[in-house]
């Protein structure tokens, strides 16, 4: 893409066609001339607005095309400390340097740097933060700039909302760089490649990287971009990596060997070179000097097929397991959990895919009960809080899938279009604006076309259409679509050639959920497997599939080693040895070993095996402990005959400091799993789970994020039947309010860890008191004593989780006696 | 260091609850295995200064711009002309690792938490250390005094974390509510003193806030070492 920049010095500049050159650095130039430490740099746009336009004329004079105006900092959270405006600052800055620019025939670049706060689930900042301060920084300032530079971030999730923040506010071009540690690596684990995939996408003009190391250190970092990048790559180091003296960071990289470094990246193809802290105009004299004007040199750009998480890269270019159990469809368990917005077990079911050996995670909240936009969301936001897999978008909806791909930091694969045109018009438009893959399912308004010849048509109308949206083929992939053996027996060769034609026709990479052709036959699996490894035969380059199948695996794993992919079959020595049986080769079960002397003083020990287990904490023993019963027993028997009983053993024995807090909570992680061994009962049998013995909300007060005390005393009370509302940590007032009245709960409980929360724990008890005056409400956490739970206007305090559980038990039964 | 040490390992124990009477070969090797796979996913970053301070009425100031309020410090650097800022974080996947933890399993969680609090100090020694290493002969450190002490506001790391620029060198940053984002982060102020620490400052509860309901003092046993 060549961007004209019509402002530009001698005549016209081609972005990625003429070499461009940035300028230097501005905050440690600015304290060079006496900065203080902590002052903030653009309060000098107003105080001292000849001192800035000096910096701008010498990186001019020094030959430079770009002014970078001084305002990295300039966003409402760092300026409203300061008592200063974001309109004050960025239009005093855009002035000085828009000012300087036109009398060197320069252009300018409206700097952004971070917000400085670190996004949800580890900070509290939210989307709507960051994107609401960037486009009041794009507002006041873009309309006397020539292009925005994001530069120096290291969440990829903050980048990316900035990127859109600035699309959706002005037409500039926008540069956009991130700050590498030496592992190649940002602060938050981005690295160049799913920098690349992630922006690119995104519509940027020109993405790097710039700061933290010297030109010599950044090498493999430059080479990663120039190898990956579609778009002009832009770097601007730092003279060196800071050295203190005399109390402040000197740089010690000369202008000659900073301007020897940028040389070699103008070779490689870098088309935008500049400098960052401790780059002087020296610096860039020698660089222009050294490196020339004139053309970039053409880059050979790898396009690969690949889907991304701001960390993982995952590339069609082996065989890509893509998980399908977080998908609602058959499974009474998930559609539970998605109902009642229990994301712990969406996350648990993730885990376990990921430990299974899944490369992407097929992700679906399709129940027509739930606010299917909000929850795949939430979803998206829970699981890439947790864990790395990149993930495939799922829905039926368009609007679904466009509400998640907003959210979704990375690449994500978008599951799916069609060939109808509806389908095209909505889906493909979605991929372009967010970059994503898109799977192509090869039916169109007639269904699925017999003839691999007739998905070829559907499968060619997709790609052009993909093309004719701006989607390049690379981020298209197609399904062939698996017909069921008993029904369409015929159909089933058409399949596995249509893969074929896919990959020779169209060139684009294959997927394929292979399940359905057993339908209506015994032993599935085995023609499941068998579909598979023809499927492979004929190129198939990834399956929706269970991650837990292990002889799917296996079969993946044979197919490795007989088509060259896995070398020397070392991954395939290496997972036999780790596996010497066949599965399901009739191989004895291994006994289960007890593991640990049992950890409850219960006096001489509990006989029943469940209760054993819960005392000990031994969660595996436990799950199987309430297998065997449910041979004899309902599930409400053994919960009321045995999983209580041997609770109230376990709590007993904690409040006479016989066992102490983690053997408690071990306790209750058994028994949880206990509890879910006969909830997956219920809910295959169709039987009502018991009733609920109450309900709680649960939140850590504003102001604090340490939750662990509130988890606590969340897995003991569900373990006693109480159904818990978790509201999180550093919850405002006003959402704890709404909250309870939405749930309709009568008890509240309230956690701190810190003092400076007691203030805000008293404003929520307050709230409560005018908004809810029927709640009772009962604080604790560490902070809190029962004098500061009097003075909060607390009802209760409790000192721990099983007090917790002791007053929830009293509350409710007082209700019930009402 | 790649593998915890038994006090590491026993700190943890202690921060989780556990008395050394309910400690048993289990427990230890149960808290080891968290300690092993944190310390594979922590990434310790840390960046110090060596800057004036000077002390005032009621109030330090260092560098000639920080003031920070506190009796307490103006008594503990008594008679420092410098001291060093230090601030180190184990990284934002540390916060994301306890979390996910204490979601799949109670236990863990609270197991992790703890862990990485012990291995955030033990960090944060090393760091010490080498900033100590840059001392004259004749210079010594004081004890290392971290907001939250005394009377020093939890708020005062704002002001360590922007003199440092800790924000853009390590990835350090407040929350709104004006906590340290990743948690597992501290903050520290040492002085510099020409004769040796008496070390007391330490076990010294009498100057904590937590010290009317700690449980630890009931006890019997002192969090610092």
């Amino acid at each position: 893409m060549a961007v004209e920049l019509t402002r530009g010095p001698r005549g016209r500049r081609r972005l990625g066609i003429d070499r461009l050159f940035f300028d230097g650095a501005m905050g440690t130039t600015l304290q060079r001339r006496g900065l203080k430490l902590r002052q903030l740099p653009e309060e000098l746009n107003i105080s001292a607005p000849d001192l800035i336009a000096s910096v701008h004329r010498e990186f001019f004079e020094a030959g430079c095309d770009w002014a970078t105006t001084n305002t990295f900092g300039a966003n409402p959270f760092k300026l409203e400390a300061a008592g200063l405006s974001v309109e004050q600052v960025i239009g005093a800055a855009t002035r000085i340097a828009r000012a300087e620019a036109d009398r060197a025939g320069g252009l300018v670049a409206l700097d952004i740097g971070p917000t400085g706060r670190l996004m949800a689930p580890v900070g509290d900042a939210g989307f709507d933060d960051v994107y609401e301060a960037v486009a009041r920084q794009v507002d006041a300032g873009a309309a006397l700039c020539d292009a925005v530079l994001l530069e120096t971030f290291t969440d990829l999730a903050e980048l990316r909302i900035a990127v859109l923040a600035v699309r959706e506010h002005c037409d500039l071009p926008i540069f956009a760089t991130m700050s590498f540690e030496a592992t190649g690596r940002t602060f938050f684990g981005a690295s160049p490649e799913t920098e690349v995939l992630t922006l690119a996408g995104l519509g940027v003009a020109a993405l790097g990287l710039n700061c933290s190391l010297g030109p010599e250190g950044l090498t493999p970092m430059v080479e990663a971009l120039c190898e990956f990048s579609p778009v002009p790559v832009m770097v601007q180091p730092n003279a060196g990596l800071p050295v203190m003296r005399d109390g402040r960071a000197r740089y010690d990289v000369t202008a000659r060997s900073f301007a020897a470094a940028m040389s070699r990246f103008a070779q490689r193809g870098v088309a935008i070179l500049g400098g960052c802290c401790g780059t002087t105009a020296e610096h860039l004299a020698a660089t222009i000097e050294t490196v020339g004007r004139g053309a970039v040199p053409e880059r050979s750009v790898r396009r690969p097929t690949a889907v991304c998480s701001a960390t993982r890269v995952v590339e069609f270019d082996d065989f890509v397991l893509i998980g399908e159990r977080l998908n609602p469809t058959g499974k009474k368990a998930l559609q539970a959990a998605l109902r009642a917005g229990d994301m712990d077990f969406v996350l648990r079911e993730a885990v376990k895919q990921k430990e299974q050996g899944a490369a992407v995670l097929d992700v679906n909240v399709g129940l027509p009960d739930v606010d299917e936009p909000a929850l795949l969301a939430r979803a998206v936001t829970e699981l890439q809080g947790a864990i790395d897999l990149p993930l495939q978008l799922d829905s039926a909806s368009p609007a679904v899938l466009e509400r998640a791909a907003q959210v979704y930091v990375g690449r994500p694969l978008l599951n799916s279009v069609n060939g109808k045109a509806a389908s095209l018009e909505a889906v493909l438009p979605l991929a372009r604006r967010y970059g994503a893959c898109v799977l192509g399912l090869t039916l169109d308004d007639d269904g699925v076309p017999a003839t691999a010849e007739e998905r070829l048509v559907v499968g060619r109308r997709i790609v052009a259409a993909a093309e004719a949206a701006g989607v390049p083929r690379e981020n298209l992939l197609l399904d062939a679509l698996t017909l069921t053996a008993s029904a369409q027996q015929d159909l089933v060769g058409e399949t596995l050639r249509a893969v074929r034609l896919f990959k020779e026709e169209l060139g684009v990479k294959t997927l394929l959920g292979v399940s359905n052709v057993s339908f209506g036959l015994p032993r599935r699996p085995l023609l499941n497997r068998t579909m598979l490894a023809l499927a492979l035969g004929a190129g198939l380059d990834g399956a929706i599939m269970n991650p837990g199948d292990m002889a799917m695996k296996e079969t993946v794993a044979a197919w490795r080693v007989l088509a060259g992919r896995d070398r020397d079959a070392t991954s395939y020595i290496d997972h036999c040895a780790a596996h010497p049986d066949e599965p399901g080769a009739g191989t004895a079960t291994v006994a289960v070993q007890p593991s640990g002397p049992s950890i409850a003083s219960v006096d001489a020990g509990p006989t029943d095996p469940l209760a054993r287990a819960v005392a000990s904490g031994l969660k595996d023993e436990a799950a199987q402990a309430a297998e065997c019963l449910l041979a004899d027993e309902t599930p409400p028997q053994i919960v009321e005959d045995r999983l209580v009983p041997a609770l109230d053993a376990v709590g007993r024995d904690y409040e006479a400091n016989k066992i102490f807090l983690p053997q408690l909570i071990k306790a209750a992680e058994a028994a949880k799993v206990a509890f879910e061994v006969l909830r997956a009962h219920l809910a295959a049998t169709n039987h009502r789970a018991p009733a609920s013995r109450g309900a709680v909300a649960l939140a850590t007060v504003w102001g604090d994020v340490h939750d662990i005390g509130k988890n606590i005393v969340k897995v003991i009370l569900e373990n006693y039947g109480v159904t818990v509302h978790d509201l999180g940590k550093d919850v405002e007032p006003e959402a704890v309010v709404r909250a309870v009245k939405a749930s309709g709960v009568t008890i509240v409980g309230l956690s701190a860890l810190m003092t400076t929360a007691v203030a805000s724990m008293k404003d929520t008890v307050d709230a409560l008191r005018r908004e809810c005056p029927a709640v009772r409400i009962i604080v604790g956490g560490a902070v809190l004593t029962p004098e500061l739970a009097k003075f909060v206007g607390a009802d209760f305090y409790a000192r721990d989780a099983m007090e917790t559980v002791r007053l929830v038990e009293r509350l409710v039964e007082e209700e019930n006696g009402r | 260091m790649t593998c915890p040490t038994a006090a590491m390992v026993d700190d943890a124990q202690r921060f989780m609850g556990l008395p050394p009477a309910a400690r048993t070969a289990q427990s230890v090797a149960d808290v080891r295995a968290v300690f092993v796979e944190l310390m594979g996913v922590a990434r310790h970053r840390f960046v110090w200064q060596r800057l004036p301070v000077a002390i005032g009425d009621g109030r330090i100031r260092v560098a000639d711009d920080l003031d920070i309020e506190s009796r307490d410090l103006t008594t503990f650097l008594d008679g420092c002309r410098e001291c060093v800022l230090l601030a180190s974080t184990l990284g934002p996947e540390v916060d994301r690792a306890i979390g996910l933890a204490g979601r799949l399993d109670m236990w863990r969680g609270l197991a992790m938490d703890a862990c990485a609090s012990v291995w955030a100090d033990a960090c944060c020694d090393t760091a010490e250390a080498m900033a100590a290493a840059e001392l004259a002969d004749g210079e010594f450190f004081t004890a290392r005094f971290s907001p939250g002490y005394g009377d020093v506001p939890l708020e005062a790391s704002a002001g360590v974390i922007a003199l440092l620029d800790a924000t853009r060198r390590i990835g350090l940053t407040m929350t709104k509510s004006r906590m340290m984002a990743p948690v597992k982060s501290i903050t520290a102020l040492l002085g510099v003193s020409d004769r040796p620490s008496s070390g007391d400052w330490e076990r010294n509860c009498a100057a904590c806030p937590a010290r009317a309901g700690c449980e630890l003092r009931k006890r019997g046993e002192v969090c610092g070492r």
